[in-house]
């Protein structure tokens, strides 16, 4: 296996899903372009325009970057199946491709490269939109009001957050995706289904009537770390946020909280997690050679 | 008496494709029933065989794609172990409807190009010129017969030595068929390359084979050159006063023409007192192979 050979695996991915990916991206930034411009916007007296700008980007970078994990779960479990409805499998395993290598591009591109461009086009998209925000709701002045110089800086410093929390959150969710493409590849239409009722429902069995918590444990530890990877204020209040008076300590409290997502991944559940991620990955080729 | 005759005990080289007891079941069905037999270079082998027969199975294990007993090997490669390797040398139509309806034309062609290291992109676009397909054109758009046109395109752009192809003019109308073949045979067989292909359409491929094997219920029942086929057979067409005479000396098959007059296909010499009762014609190969192929109660010398 070459890279040539893996790039032109990848590339089929965008080529296949570009459309309903960008179409993804587009609609959030439309929605809030529609409510911004024709819908009333409502702010407190209390909120000054940074703050509002500054929870406005970031809360639209994290509600589209969790859109783009729910988009992911639910097509995961359609990706078992892709290539078996059109019998274009036969296609694609008449070339001397492997099938590890298959998998595998099929895996990255729909758990990171995906999750990336879904965040790249929502960190682009937040910041316009907030700017449109305050432009509505405090006028030009209140745009050119803004702390641009401190802004700059807090912008540089949530790039390498945001590239963490997709690459992170692409290390807890990968387990339960990869799974979920398993289970619907060999158990077919119910296998999504079925995969996710059995951690859910089995990890709660465990727990309450076997005395055997770790499952569950695993799985909220899994989930939690998902959300704190995605939202920095998710373990905070809101009050201990550096923003608004204290914006010149926001970039620190971002480069800290970075730290603190990269440090989260040593962890049991991660060893648990990339243990059901290799097992799904094994049984997703063994399917693939069957077909 | 299994009719496997060795194709390759005239050619020089090695043979392509190598099997020797091949054997696979599903289940309790056998469905290769040990074959054995080889494949040299340059052939255009036509597989012929009733629905069920083991055609499609064979094609896939030697691909790669069914686990087989026996020794099977493809340029040298297990099939099995060595699929990646092999399919860089090997190009294998599986079915006409299986190119993926998303794609568009050009995208095939870039995908193809990385993913196949003998793939041309400028060779499968000038095949292509001579169709009705666009560059631009989605494979959901085109009609079956373009279908064909282009993945016989994409194939033939491959610098493969061997093409397998299963049916590949099912289900097209005549039109389709002539310029598939036309182009497989002026475009990709050089004399080097080998073409394996089954079809049903035995009449229209007999112009254009080389040799011929036939499957009866998983096992090989002929295997020969068609040349040796010339050699070996013969038909006999005779009134129908003197039916009882040749039925006597045991034919292969009988049949009846339109014109009233009956013919019977003899597996060698036919007997001097039996020729004398009618003229000796060529037996066709859809003849052959329904002689055969048909129910052993009725043709036990097939089964021999």
């Amino acid at each position: 296996m070459n890279a040539t050979t893996f790039l032109a695996l990848m590339q089929r991915e965008w080529m296949q899903h570009r459309r309903g990916w960008l179409i993804f991206s587009a609609v959030p930034l439309c929605m809030m372009l529609f409510a911004i411009v024709v819908g009333n916007v409502h702010v407190s007296s209390d909120e000054s325009a940074l703050s509002v700008l500054v929870a406005l980007a970031g809360g639209y970078i994290g509600a589209v970057m969790m859109l783009g994990w729910v988009g992911a779960g639910f097509q995961s479990s359609g990706l078992g199946q892709r290539d078996r409805q059109d019998r274009s499998i036969e296609f694609w395993r008449s070339l001397p491709v492997s099938d590890w290598a298959a998998v595998g591009a099929t895996a990255l591109m729909h758990v990171l490269v995906f999750q990336l461009m879904v965040a790249g086009i929502a960190f682009v998209c937040g910041l316009f939109v907030a700017v449109l925000t305050v432009a509505r709701v405090y006028g030009l002045s209140g745009v050119a009001s803004l702390p641009w110089g401190t802004l700059s800086t807090v912008i540089v410093a949530a790039v390498p957050r945001v590239l963490v929390a997709v690459g992170a959150a692409a290390l807890w969710a990968a387990p339960v995706m990869l799974f979920v493409m398993a289970a619907s590849a060999w158990l077919k239409r119910w296998g999504g289904i079925a995969a996710v009722g059995a951690l859910g429902l089995g990890s709660v069995i465990l727990a309450k009537v076997y005395g055997m918590p770790w499952l569950l444990q695993t799985l909220a530890t899994t989930a939690e770390r998902f959300r704190d990877a995605i939202f920095p204020v998710a373990r905070h209040d809101f009050e201990s946020v550096p923003w608004d008076g204290q914006l010149t300590q926001l970039p620190q409290w971002l480069l800290s909280d970075t730290q603190r997502v990269l440090g989260e991944l040593v962890d049991p559940a991660m060893a648990w997690g990339l243990l059901l991620a290799v097992l799904s990955y094994v049984l997703l080729v063994l399917r693939r050679q069957r077909a | 008496m299994s009719d496997n005759i060795n194709i390759s005990s005239t050619e020089p080289g090695a043979p392509l494709i190598r099997a020797e007891g091949v054997n696979l079941r599903y289940g309790k069905k056998t469905v290769l029933d040990n074959l054995s037999f080889t494949i040299p270079k340059g052939r255009v082998v036509g597989l012929l065989g009733h629905n069920g027969a083991g055609k499609t199975t064979l094609m896939k294990a030697m691909v790669g794609l069914a686990n087989h007993a026996g020794h099977l090997d493809v340029l040298g490669l297990d099939p099995r172990k060595q699929r990646t390797e092999l399919l860089r040398s090997l190009c294998y139509i599986p079915d006409v409807a299986i190119l993926p309806r998303w794609a568009r034309v050009h995208e095939l062609i870039t995908l193809m190009s990385g993913m196949h290291p003998k793939f041309s992109a400028d060779r499968s676009r000038e095949l292509l010129r001579r169709t009705s397909v666009g560059l631009n054109d989605k494979v959901k758009q085109l009609s079956r017969g373009m279908v064909v046109q282009l993945h016989l395109a994409l194939i033939a752009a491959v610098d493969a030595r061997i093409m397998i192809l299963d049916e590949p003019t099912l289900g097209l109308d005549v039109l389709s068929r002539k310029a598939f073949y036309e182009l497989l045979i002026n475009e990709w067989c050089d004399g080097e390359r080998t073409v394996l292909i089954s079809t049903h359409q035995v009449e229209e491929v007999e112009a254009l084979l080389s040799d011929v094997m036939m499957l009866n219920d998983g096992k090989l029942v002929l295997n020969i050159s068609l040349d040796q086929l010339d050699q070996r057979y013969s038909a006999l067409s005779h009134a129908p006063a003197a039916a009882n005479a040749v039925a006597a000396a045991h034919p292969l098959l009988r049949y009846g023409s339109p014109n009233g007059a009956s013919t019977a296909i003899f597996d060698g010499a036919m007997p001097s007192e039996v020729e004398a009762l009618g003229q000796r014609v060529r037996p066709s190969l859809v003849d052959l192979f329904v002689a055969l192929t048909r129910a052993p109660e009725l043709n036990p010398r097939a089964s021999r």
